[in-house]
């Protein structure tokens, strides 16, 4: 069996899917990277005078009208407070500061998780893909016929071929995390801040979990891979999936199913936890329809379950056809 | 039916597989009796269609038997397939391997699966007359290139059963007499080599033993000049003076003499002085003697045309019966 996987980590690494993703992959690393620079430049020089220039004249008018602007306030939320006494106009206005005008600096504390989260899904894609074609074109070559003929037993077959899979990608995910992670040090380092109060642990065991997270689809893309047989029809039904699916019907019908859609899973296994909104709407007592947007919880056990679940049940199904099922 | 008292490479019994198709049901493999003696090349031979690929599928462990039973070097496979499939090299249909990869690349992937040392890739790359090009991209490959490499990846294993479906499809003529050359030496070396045509010609140049197919079932078996004396026993053509006397001398004794044209047709010897022996007898000189061997192609049509009757006329009860 060790053999076997050897064998097709030798074979998907000489594959040209398999470069030609991971110069894909890195291309994608590049954008992320120039997405997270660009929300953390600090302000150029005349942003920065623009931006003085109005804390200076929110200053002015503060002094010149903010006793009698608070007192305005007040006055009218007392009047509405007749008729709802839970009426709150926010009345307790400060001094401007400083630190609302302009850009806050950005953190590396904050920055990694964010970072992190986006890469997780092209990791994931990416792996699902590289997955779904090493199976799936060996069927369509027919070189799954002349393999059986040296190693009939199917099931090692199938297990050293979705081993591979889930270990080949983890080579290509930790130059991309380490890319990730380098670089937000780096732009945290020049133009914010790299103070880790709460440690590197939480951090490092995000990108773990990233790391499962491709692992996870590569084997979950070569089950489906074998399933389906052609590379394209696999990433055909995970598209479809994806932008039917996740992309529209989660904003309409599918809202409340949110817990039970893969992305959501993704994102409380990588994130520990996550929350999604629903419209709750109703007809109030005085008859007016209203709606108001509730924010639910998606646990971290939660994700972790679905995700073990979702891959388990596609890895099983593709055991027993690829044990039975007739190749030609 | 041979007995299975000789060793046998390969023996199925009652050999079935259905396919599922739109148009319903499609009987490939309709309960084949087949065997294979160790050593020497044996023919498989059938017309398109008539289950060859199919049967060869399911004794690779492929796909599914409905039904029956199969053994190879005495295992059931394909329930012991693992412990024998060492033994056995196999080239189903075309050769196919992984187009990207060059055709070296693709025997030591084989050579590394099932622990062959990687000296052995160079070793039957050259056997096979590969050599050089075994550098290039498969897919930049002609046919014949396609079925060296097919050949070699087979011989990895050093196999005592190599089984051949129709090796020499699409190959000009120095091809095919090279892969005949590889057969013939293959079985010459205590191998032993199952290959399957649809073409008599190259079965019966190459074959020991044969096997007969037709709409999946086995319709004669032996050795190749048995089966031939079997299916159209032979026979001898004389031509004499007084055929009429001749015809009458000749069913006197017991054999079965038709005029023939100008000669007399004697059906079911082989032995030509038998003949001439029982006309000089009776002062009836032999002035010519034409013996008549039945090629494997007119048996081959005679079993198969017997053989689609037969479904025709199954067919109708059928028919009739519903
Ligand atoms: N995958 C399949 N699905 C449906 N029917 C099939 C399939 N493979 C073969 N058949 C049918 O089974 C029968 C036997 O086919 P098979 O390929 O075994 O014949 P063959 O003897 O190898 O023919 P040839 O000499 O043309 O290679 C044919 O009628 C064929 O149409
Ligand atoms: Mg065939």
């Amino acid at each position: 069996m060790i053999r076997l996987v050897r064998v097709e980590l030798q074979r998907l690494f000489s594959r040209r899917l398999t470069l030609f993703t991971s110069l894909g992959l890195l291309v994608i690393t590049a954008v992320v990277i120039f997405g997270t620079a660009h929300d953390a430049k600090p302000l150029s020089g005349q942003e920065l005078t623009m931006a003085q220039q109005s804390f200076e004249q929110a200053q002015k008018d503060w002094k010149l009208h903010g006793a009698e602007m608070v007192k305005e306030c007040r006055k009218a939320e007392a009047t509405e407070r007749e008729t709802d006494p839970t009426v709150n106009f926010g009345c307790d206005m400060q001094a401007p500061t400083w630190a609302n005008w302009g850009k806050p600096a950005v953190e590396l504390q904050r920055a990694l998780p964010d970072t992190l989260q986006i890469g997780s899904y092209a990791l994931a894609f990416v792996a699902f893909l590289l997955g779904a074609g090493f199976l799936a074109a060996e069927f369509s070559t027919g070189s799954m016929g002349n393999w059986l003929t040296f190693e009939p037993r199917r099931l090692r077959v199938y297990g050293s071929k979705l081993l591979a899979a889930g270990l080949g990608v983890l080579a290509p995910a930790v130059v991309v995390l380490a890319l990730l992670v380098g670089s937000v040090w780096i732009i945290c380092d020049a133009w914010g801040s790299t103070a880790m109060p709460k440690g590197w642990g939480p951090p490092l065991l995000m990108a773990l979990r990233v790391l499962a997270l491709t692992a996870v689809a590569a084997v979950a893309g070569a089950a489906l891979g074998s399933l389906v047989r052609h590379t394209a029809a696999a990433i055909g039904l995970a598209m479809a999936y994806l932008v039917l699916v996740e992309g529209m019907f989660v904003n309409s019908f599918l809202q409340p199913q949110q817990p039970w859609l893969l992305l959501k899973n993704v994102e409380a296994w990588v994130a520990k936890g996550t929350t999604f909104f629903l419209d709750e709407c109703r007809v109030d007592q005085a008859g007016n329809y209203m709606c108001a947007g509730v924010e639910r919880n998606v646990s971290f056990g939660h994700g972790t379950a679905y995700l073990a679940v979702a891959c388990g049940l596609i890895v099983l199904l593709g055991a027993i056809l690829f044990r039975r099922r007739d190749v030609a | 039916m041979p007995s299975t008292a000789t060793e046998l490479a390969v023996s199925t019994r009652g050999l079935r597989k259905t396919y599922r198709t739109r148009r319903g049901r499609q009987v490939a493999v309709a309960g084949l009796d087949l065997d294979v003696p160790v050593g020497g090349v044996h023919g498989f031979l059938g017309p398109n269609g008539s289950g060859k690929t199919t049967s060869i599928r399911m004794l690779l462990g492929l796909i599914r038997a409905d039904a029956g039973t199969m053994r190879l070097f005495d295992r059931e496979v394909p329930e012991h397939l693992p412990e024998v499939v060492g033994r056995v090299g196999a080239i189903v249909e075309s050769p196919k391997f992984f187009p990207a990869f060059t055709g070296r690349k693709n025997l030591s992937l084989l050579a590394e699966a099932i622990g062959a040392p990687s000296t052995k890739v160079d070793e039957v790359l050259d056997e096979s007359g590969l050599g050089h090009r075994g550098k290039d991209r498969y897919k930049g490959y002609s046919l014949g290139m396609k079925q060296r490499l097919a050949i070699a990846a087979t011989l990895l294993k050093s196999p005592d059963l190599l089984i051949f479906d129709e090796p020499t499809n699409g190959l000009d003529p120095a091809g095919i007499r090279e892969i005949r050359n590889t057969m013939r030496s293959l079985g010459s070396q205590g191998r032993t080599v199952l290959v399957s045509s649809h073409i008599l010609g190259e079965v019966e140049q190459v074959a020991d033993t044969v096997s007969i197919i037709g709409h999946g079932r086995l319709l004669a078996s032996g050795r190749v000049s048995d089966v031939i004396g079997a299916g159209s026993a032979g026979g001898v053509r004389v031509g004499v003076s007084d055929p009429r006397a001749a015809i009458q001398v000749l069913t006197a004794a017991g054999l079965s003499a038709r005029p023939d044209g100008r000669l007399i047709a004697v059906d079911g010897v082989t032995d030509g002085a038998e003949v001439t022996r029982r006309l000089a007898h009776h002062d009836l000189w032999v002035n010519e003697l034409v013996p008549v061997r039945a090629d494997l192609e007119s048996v081959f049509l005679q079993l198969t045309a017997d053989d689609t009757l037969e479904a025709d006329a199954r067919a109708q009860v059928e028919e009739v019966a519903r």
